[in-house]
């Protein structure tokens, strides 16, 4: 590592010039401001709502950007970036909300197509689970999503920051927002959600997997990582459906670990027999003490003869023993 | 010099968005700072206080640079800052991953420059109009137009979507993109666990350079020189 040495006659420079802007005002200044405005962003960063402002009569304004909506005007995510939902959590949030109440309100927009209703970007957990408790009403903060596009990212970014989201809901809600059209390439999707494109590909590989064993991966998402459903996708040549739907199942059990399956894997390959390289049998052509050819012969049974004889008698003689040695008649040269 | 006046030079790293490498930017700048001599406290505002953690878990002995985890002090952080600022030659806060978070705010008032990392993905840049919005009003309310700069984050410039995005920050006039960017590089998280800057990695030459280039620009953006001896 280069050692470095600050000079201390320009860092004292620096400082002095700093001093003589500086001074006891600007703190005090920062203070006050701070008192009185506690947050730099003013509440318009969030959609403003105030009632009689197109809401209905049963909208209950909680805080600025808060509101407790009736659950019928609320729709799910059409480009919710979450695709599986395991029943037996929302039985337990469920539970969670009969005791407590809805602690966190779910994050929603305005729905553009339907005035006076919403569209819920995430917590569709809550969602269900309010429903299933037979709740008439939903907690939602209002967040400013315009289109599907939005829909989506602020969908991912929720499920991000919480990392709920798993591998299959990505390839699930990717395979979708490339079917509308919203995303063209495996590049894009990479751009958008600021993932390396082998990544992308890795996870829309899930996808290629057999409906049988999409089943298993769909039952309990949150235990097959990426390079496990990775794995699994690679066994698909050297494994019967049964045998990966096995594996997937022990997978889910906890049985198999990820390098588990690469073993599997590797100990699965055929591997094809190196081809054993012909070695011939040499044999030196000498005549009059000089080196004038070869003949070599390998144990496939191939025999192959070079020779040179400049003289055009003793050519023909050899030329007419090996024609007869192979039966071969006088006028077929060829 | 008046006593309370402000000696140090304040820089806040701030973005709403998690993961944008307000900590990596922020600890790296720190240690880097604190190699070439400066006296350096590193300000972890994050409740999450990953720096604080970063450090103590090492040892707290690889980063040239002191650490006070201050996320506990709300917009009271501008007094604790105060306090500090003639004890130290430069003051870094990693800031929380909310714009609306109150000490966020009070540093953006007693800064000389912001810097606002972020990913090159359309995600992360979705963040950035909320922290400039941020950054301007502080400094419309001081009176003061101290530099911001954006600082592009886990950057893979060989990809042509980065370079795109690259293209898309340098648009910006106002809130100008750092002209070094700090790459998708390993040697920045296992410094992490090394509880050091990259300096401390072995093959880690290429982070140095990148963080060296990065402390040069922003010594350069606070007015203070980057004259430097090298010691053979």
């Amino acid at each position: 590592m280069t050692k470095r040495k600050f000079d201390m006659s320009a860092r004292a420079v620096g400082f002095m010039e700093s001093a003589d802007k500086s001074s006891d005002t600007r703190w005090a200044k920062a203070e006050q401001i701070v008192s009185a405005k506690p947050s730099g962003l003013p509440p318009s960063a969030v959609p403003v709502l105030e009632k009689g402002n197109g809401l209905s009569s049963t909208v209950e304004m909680l805080a600025l950007d808060v509101l407790s909506v009736e659950i019928t005007k609320v729709r799910d995510n059409p480009r919710n970036a979450r695709k599986l939902y395991d029943p037996a959590v929302v039985t337990q949030r469920a539970t969670s909300i009969r005791l407590d109440g809805q602690m966190t309100p779910a994050p929603a927009c305005l729905d553009w197509e339907n005035p006076g209703s919403y569209i819920l970007i995430g917590g569709h957990y809550r969602k269900k689970a309010l429903l299933q408790n037979g709740a008439t009403h939903i907690q939602i903060k209002l967040l400013p999503a315009k289109n599907n596009f939005d829909l989506y990212r602020l969908s991912y970014a929720e499920n991000d920051e919480r990392q709920s989201g798993t591998p299959l809901d990505d390839a699930l809600s990717w395979q979708e927002l490339q079917a509308a059209g919203e995303v063209g390439t495996q590049d894009e999707i990479a751009a958008l959600v600021g993932k390396p494109r082998t990544t992308i590909n890795k996870t829309l590989a899930l996808l290629n997997l057999s409906p049988g064993i999409l089943s298993v991966l769909k039952e309990t998402p949150d235990k097959f990582t990426l390079t496990a459903g990775y794995e699994l996708s690679l066994m698909t040549s050297g494994f019967s459906e049964t045998e990966l739907i096995t594996i997937a199942q022990k997978v889910a059990a906890g049985d198999f670990s990820t390098r588990d399956l690469t073993r599997l894997r590797e100990a699965r390959k055929t591997k094809t027999p190196r081809k054993q390289k012909e070695i011939s049998r040499q044999h030196k052509i000498v005549i009059n003490g000089a080196h004038r050819g070869t003949i070599k012969d390998w144990d496939s049974g191939k025999v192959v003869m070079e020779v040179m004889l400049t003289d055009p008698a003793e050519r023909e003689r050899l030329v007419s023993e090996l024609r007869e040695r192979f039966n071969l008649s006088a006028d077929s040269p060829e | 010099m008046s006593e309370t006046a402000i000696a140090a030079k304040v820089i806040c790293v701030f973005n709403e968005k998690g993961g944008s490498g307000k900590t990596t930017t922020s600890c790296q700048l720190a240690g880097t700072l604190g190699l070439r001599g400066f006296r350096v406290l590193l300000a972890d505002l994050d409740p999450q206080e990953t720096a604080s953690q970063w450090l103590t878990e090492n040892g707290g002995e690889g980063l040239k640079a002191q650490v006070w985890s201050g996320h506990r002090y709300g917009e009271r952080v501008i007094q604790q800052i105060k306090e500090f600022s003639n004890k130290y030659d430069v003051i870094i806060a990693d800031c929380a991953p909310s714009v609306e978070n109150k000490s966020t705010w009070g540093m953006l008032l007693v800064s000389d420059l912001a810097l606002i990392p972020t990913r090159l993905s359309p995600l992360d840049m979705a963040a950035l109009p909320n922290a400039k919005r941020l950054a301007r009003r502080a400094r419309e309310e001081m009176g003061l137009n101290y530099p911001v700069r954006v600082v592009a984050n886990a950057t893979r410039m060989h990809m042509n979507d980065d370079k795109a995005l690259m293209n898309v920050l340098k648009k910006d006039k106002e809130f100008p993109v750092m002209p070094c960017v700090m790459g998708d590089r390993k040697a920045y998280s296992r410094s992490m666990v090394m509880g050091s800057s990259a300096h401390a990695v072995s093959n880690g030459e290429d982070a140095v350079k990148e963080i060296e280039s990065l402390a040069d620009e922003t010594l350069k953006l606070l007015g203070l020189s980057r004259t430097i001896k090298v010691r053979k």
